[in-house]
């Protein structure tokens, strides 16, 4: 057993952020090392200096027993280690061989032309040797996401990397495309390579990882080997208190039809069909949790629903009424809340204050406006009372949003869209790079809009959240809803399937 | 709210920014002396000197052109002669008389900005606003009319003209998508063209003898009316409404629902969108007021200050007025308060050319150089070695 | 009246003077011991000092005047509102003579006018706008349709095609009226010698309409636009050709002497200003505008300060056109044998003609 990769003492200091304290981190060769962290605990700024894109102020890294600085990121593909980035880095009108190829290209023959059939027989060589099935020929743009991201560790392997890096690789796959990933994992882990998989799902690390190192707020909190962590242990030290994993909840009381989508079509962007013939019924007091790999239609779905978006052909109505053609300010006045799912592009205003941005919404109505004029005094006891309320942490409610933690930007959100009665709540991936803490307390807010009789439709590309929250599940795939699930008959697998597509 | 330490943190980076550009400009006034280099082969240390001294020469008249001779002043004081008071306080009266144009159109570029829109096209608001102030001044002027009545209506004329021609590019993007940056410096063209045009050919406006593209001396038309109680003295109405302008913009910005819209489409379009604002009639709203402040703006100078229409009235305060918006931050106190900053300064170039022949033209390197450094304050911290960092925004989450 | 002529006398005098004085006299001769505390001063234009064009030309004159002895002043203007304050800014400097240049300033020199009747104003480029002239204004305008009669005169007598060119810069009067006498030159030509001569371009002189002109986003820089203009006319058959549009016309000076073709210049002696197009350019149409500011501050020295609008003319010596006695070498290797003494003795009787009012330059407008 040989030490591949050693980070010792790393420390990197961002201007009021300590991002990296003193991080010490070990890989042996041909092992699969989980880190563990919340979003913002310095996960990718390590990843970021062991890919030579950022300097550590201090600190070394040893690759097989040698000090290294790496001073650009192409010193780190040549000392073998691969990254593969949440955001994939492809071209997409280029076909996987171009792609793999990309950058690395042999160049032979006389003009220095690129020699396609060499790197295609290296290609096909690798991914037999790793499980990898790709076929070299297809256009990136043709390819499941599953199947990019294959492409991606092709690319590291290709430049012969041995230190595998996968930045929350899971955040784009159906469960079964990363049961698969983990196969290739274990794979490549066995043919030598080393991997460092970055998570903050523990199921994840506790089922493919040889040993955990959990990061919190910058600092190694401690290393682990699965076979003696439990889930709980872990988002303790992940969190630095006691969690809850589970959200408590009693049964629903369910009361008449509020949303009703009949034969429901919406196009995206490009006038393609993004959400085909939906039926969809959500019913006062009960939470209905829409499943599905992102990109399968439900941001068009939650666009049309709150009128961001135009509705192609079929009907629409809340309550009895048509929201069909209904402008975004008709639908919120009746009485509709929505929790964006783009955070930073649609549900806040950075430049504005905390103050101002509880107002979006209300800043038109008595008693905020006169019709011309504003009532500040009545907008700030008003937005006073929303951050005690929702527990917004901010020095007051005069700062820039934009100075705010996710968490608290979403409380924000959170309460200005639950600071007045609704009908209807609609929640497009509510706990999105939210810390643990942050995602309890969103998850609460949504059961009691629930429990106070609020019809609540949650969209989620996060399967643990559509099961813990959902009292039904449904599954979208290429724009319809393959399939309505109650709360009781949703396991995992089956859910999973129909989010590849399958029929159950 | 925001206390002393709020306007004082505020201040340090245009305030900076400005001594900055103000010390490069003083080197290049050193190496710009035919004189001083000639000299500093032999005697790099005279020249040194000599440099310093014509840089103290410039900088001096700069400021006594701008704010006056403190001996003369307290002379002219104790003297109590009106004569000499005229010209001991002419320097700061002309300093604020050439802010006015700068802080309308200042502030017509900040409402834009505000609402994320780029008007470039100042230049041609002010020089319609210039025309419709001119042809309603004749009109109303000589149709014999209450003197109040027409100075209300060659000031209204002129914003109303102002006001279409920022109307026009505003309505362009929301109805065809087309790029404000670009219509706004066609209509420039235009507005310039056709100012040219009428005054070339319009007899109600050409000067009589009809020879040269000028109007007609407008103070037989309209009079606005001087605002010290020493008539040589020509600053006037249009600087007060400017501050009025200023307050008006502020409570629009800051206190209204409409002003609130314009602010959040201008930081965030998707997210007005959301929030079920009109996002467009808010751009055409803004481009508007935009228009309507440059078209007061140039009402203002050519009845008031030149008195006189002709196609050399604008000046480039178009785009001296972007300058202004970006160095005041596009607050109205900023706008006004960098106005009067610029204002001094050109005026004070008047002297600076007179007394040293330096031309004018160095303070627009000047004006450039501090935009510059505005864009680039860690270049300026780094030049001005003061601990400038911000603090951090995600250390407060 | 009388007054009027005696004043367009001496000026007259003055200017023959000056222009002699900077050659001929040393300075220190002329230099008076009062001229050291009177201070003479200029007010120019947008585009100041290196226009290359009337600002340039009246600054010209104020070196002179400094040359002479006066204590002498500038200023710059960026701007309209710019004109009223450096004008303030020179009479506060203790301005006793204050030219100021270029028609858009107007308003601001009437009202500096009316304000200080201690001072002399004159207007370069202008006149008073009625009849009342203050006692200290003196306009200062330009038949300059007179030397370019002359100029068309001579152009039409060495062309070899007998077709002329001429454009301008924007139609403005100050630009026609140049086209007017390169018109009136030409027809002039015709009815005494019967040789029909063809001026393009289509300048309608009695309607005062037509005529090409310089696309109007650039019309003084258009270097292109001078060579195009050039090329088309000497297309139709064109050998001489007069641009009346500032630097662009320097693009049809190019052309014209790459064809070995001939130009008239204007406003000033461009074979002075631009040498290396001296083989090109027969003769220039010339506003006198520094010798004209120079005595003006004489005049105003002296104790005249105006009360009248006076205008350069061939007769007081405020207009004229370029020597033709000329001795650069690229000169006379074109012109030397083309412009004989024959040729200067008749140009010097047409001159003679409209000096004594025998020739009015609107009785050409129209060929006979």
């Amino acid at each position: 057993m040989s030490l591949r990769l050693e980070l010792r003492e790393i420390t990197k200091q961002f201007p009021g952020v300590l991002a990296n304290d003193r991080v010490s981190i070990q890989v042996e060769r041909g092992k699969v090392l989980g880190l563990l962290g919340e979003n913002g605990a310095g996960k990718s700024t390590l990843m970021n200096i062991l890919s030579g894109i950022y300097k550590p102020d201090s600190g070394t890294i040893i690759v097989d027993g040698e000090q290294r600085v790496f001073r650009d990121p192409a010193e780190a593909i040549e000392a073998g280690i691969g990254m593969v980035h949440q955001h994939f880095m492809l071209v997409p009108v280029f076909d996987v061989v171009e792609s793999v190829a990309l950058g690395a290209e042999t160049a032979t023959g006389p003009l220095g032309t690129f020699d396609r059939a060499a790197a295609r027989a290296k290609i096909v060589e690798l991914s037999k040797r790793y499980g990898l099935s790709v076929d070299p020929d297809a256009k990136i743009e043709s390819l499941p996401v599953g199947v990019r991201q294959r492409v991606e560790i092709l690319k590291a392997l290709y430049r012969k990397s041995d230190v595998l890096v996968l930045d929350e690789p899971s955040a784009v796959l159906t469960p079964q495309e990363t049961e698969e990933l983990f196969g290739i994992i274990r794979g490549l882990a066995s043919a030598g390579t080393s991997v460092i998989f970055i998570t903050h799902k523990l199921h994840e690390v506790l089922e493919v990882a040889d040993t955990i190192t959990v990061l919190r707020r910058g600092k190694v909190v401690g290393s682990v080997k699965p076979k003696e962590a439990d889930p709980e242990q872990l988002a303790e030290m992940m969190v630095g208190r006691e969690v809850q994993l589970t959200v408590d909840r009693g049964q629903a009381k369910v009361g008449s039809v509020t949303l009703s989508l009949k034969g429901v079509t919406v196009l995206n962007q490009a006038g393609e069909v993004a959400v085909a013939n939906v039926d969809l019924q959500i019913r006062a007091g009960e939470i209905v949790a829409i499943a599905g790999v992102q990109g399968n239609g439900q941001t068009e779905l939650v666009e049309a629903v709150t009128g961001l978006r135009p509705v192609d052909s079929g009907e629409m109505t809340l309550n009895g009424e048509s929201l069909v053609g209904a402008s975004p300010r008709k639908i919120s006045d009746a009485g509709v809340a929505h929790i964006p799912e783009d955070r930073s592009r649609d549900g806040m205003v950075k430049g504005m204050t905390v103050a101002e941005n509880l107002m979006l919404n209300s800043y038109h109505r008595k008693p905020f406006s006169s019709g011309v004029t504003l009532n500040r005094s009545a907008i700030e006891a008003a937005a006073e009372k929303i951050v005690k309320d929702f527990d917004v942490r901010t020095p007051s409610i005069h700062t820039d949003i934009a100075s705010l933690s996710g968490g608290n930007q979403q409380k924000v959100i959170v309460g200005r869209e639950f600071s007045r009665t609704v009908s209807l709540v609609v929640a497009a991936q509510p706990t999105r790079g939210l810390d643990v803490g942050s995602i309890e307390y969103i998850h609460k807010r949504l059961v009691e809009q629930r429990d106070a009789g609020a019809a609540v439709l949650i969209v989620s590309t996060e399967l643990d959240e559509v099961l813990a929250l959902g009292d039904r599940i449904a599954v979208m795939f290429e724009g319809q809803i393959v399939g309505v699930l109650d709360a009781k008959d949703a396991t995992r697998e089956r859910v999973g399937l129909l989010m590849g597509g399958a029929a159950v | 709210m925001k206390g002393l330490r709020g306007v004082l943190s505020s201040v340090r980076l245009p305030a900076l920014s400005i001594l900055v550009a103000l010390l490069v400009g003083g080197l290049v006034i050193m190496f710009s002396d035919l004189e001083v280099l000639a000299m500093i082969p032999n005697n790099p240390i005279g020249a040194l000197g000599e440099g310093i001294g014509r840089v103290g020469a410039a900088y001096s008249a700069l400021l006594r052109g701008a704010f006056g001779n403190p001996e003369r002043i307290v002379e002219a004081i104790a003297s109590g002669d009106p004569v000499e008071l005229a010209r001991a306080a002419r320097p700061i009266t002309e300093s604020l008389l050439k802010s006015i144009p700068l802080m309308f159109v200042g502030l017509g570029v900040s409402v834009a900005f505000r609402s994320g829109e780029f008007n470039i096209g100042g230049e041609g608001q002010f020089l319609m606003g210039g025309l419709g102030a001119t042809t309603f001044a004749i009109v109303l002027g000589g149709a014999g009319l209450p003197a109040p009545i027409v100075i209300f209506g060659t000031v209204l004329a002129g914003a109303i003209f102002g006001a279409a021609w920022g109307f026009i590019p505003g309505f362009l993007k929301v109805r065809a998508g087309s790029s404000e940056v670009i219509t706004t410096i066609m209509l420039n063209y235009i507005a310039s063209l056709f100012v040219f045009f009428l005054l070339s050919n319009w007899t109600l406006i050409q000067r009589e003898d009809g020879t040269q593209p000028i109007s007609k001396a407008l103070a037989d038309y309209v009079v606005i009316p001087g605002i010290l109680p020493i008539p040589e003295l020509r600053l006037h109405l249009g600087f007060l409404v400017a501050l009025a302008a200023a307050v008006a913009v502020s409570w629009f910005l800051f206190r209204t629902t409409r002003g609130f819209e314009l602010r959040t489409a201008g930081l965030n379009l998707a997210a007005a969108r959301y929030a079920g604002m009109g996002a467009s009639s808010s751009i055409v709203a803004a481009m508007a007021i935009s228009g309507a402040l440059a078209g007061m703006g140039g009402a203002f100078e050519v009845t008031g200050t030149i008195k006189q229409f002709s196609t050399v009235v604008s000046g480039g305060v178009g785009f001296t007025a972007i300058a202004i918006a970006l160095v005041g931050g596009t607050r109205p106190s900023g706008v006004v308060a960098t106005a009067l900053v610029f204002g001094a300064l050109r005026n004070g170039g008047g002297l600076m050319g007179l007394e040293t022949s330096i031309p004018i033209d160095l303070l627009f390197f000047i004006q450039a150089l501090v935009i510059m450094f505005i864009a680039a304050p860690n270049l300026t911290a780094r030049i001005i070695r003061l601990p400038f960092r911000r603090k951090s925004k995600e250390a407060v989450a | 009246m009388k007054t009027r002529m005696l004043a367009l006398l001496t000026v007259l005098g003055l200017v023959v003077a000056a222009c002699g004085g900077s050659t001929a006299e040393s300075p220190s001769a002329s230099v008076d011991a009062g001229k050291g505390d009177y201070k003479a001063c200029l007010a120019l234009d947008v585009g100041g000092i290196g226009d290359k064009s009337f600002n340039d030309s009246a600054y010209e004159g104020l070196l002179q005047a400094e040359a002479a002895g006066y204590d002498t002043q500038y200023s710059e203007a960026k701007t309209g509102a710019d004109y009223a304050a450096n004008i303030q800014l020179l009479i506060d400097e203790g301005c006793k003579s204050l030219i100021v240049v270029g028609f858009s300033q107007g308003e601001a020199v009437v009202a500096a006018t009316k304000a200080n009747p201690d001072i002399a104003f004159a207007h370069v480029d202008s006149t008073w706008p009625d009849a009342a002239i203050p006692a200290n204004f003196t306009g200062l305008d330009f038949q300059i349709d007179e030397a370019s009669m002359l100029a068309g005169y001579l152009a039409a007598t060495i062309s070899e095609s007998k077709k002329l060119g001429a454009f301008g810069g924007q139609p403005f009067a100050g630009v026609t009226r140049f086209m007017d006498g390169w018109l009136a030159g030409a027809n002039y030509y015709a009815e005494e010698t019967g040789t029909a001569v063809d001026v393009l371009g289509g300048w309608d002189a009695v309607g005062q309409t037509g005529g090409t002109f310089a696309p109007s986003d650039n019309p003084w820089g258009n270097k292109e636009f001078g060579k195009t203009a050039a090329e088309q006319f000497m297309s139709q058959g064109a050998d001489v050709v007069h641009p009346v549009a500032g630097q662009t016309g320097e693009g049809t000076y190019e052309a014209m002497l790459a064809a070995g073709k001939y130009s008239v210049g204007v406003d000033a002696d461009q074979c002075l200003t631009l040498p290396d197009y001296c083989g090109t350019l027969l003769t220039s149409a010339m506003k006198l505008i520094g010798p004209v500011t120079f005595a003006t501050i004489e005049k105003n020295y002296g104790g005249d300060l105006g009360g009248e609008n006076l205008t350069g003319t061939l007769a007081n010596g405020g207009v004229g056109i370029a020597p033709l006695n000329r001795t650069e070498a690229l000169w006379t290797a074109t012109f030397g044998s083309l412009v004989t003494a024959d040729v200067i003795a008749k140009v010097d009787a047409l001159k003679a003609k409209i000096i004594s009012g025998e020739v009015k330059v609107s009785d050409y407008f129209t060929s006979k």
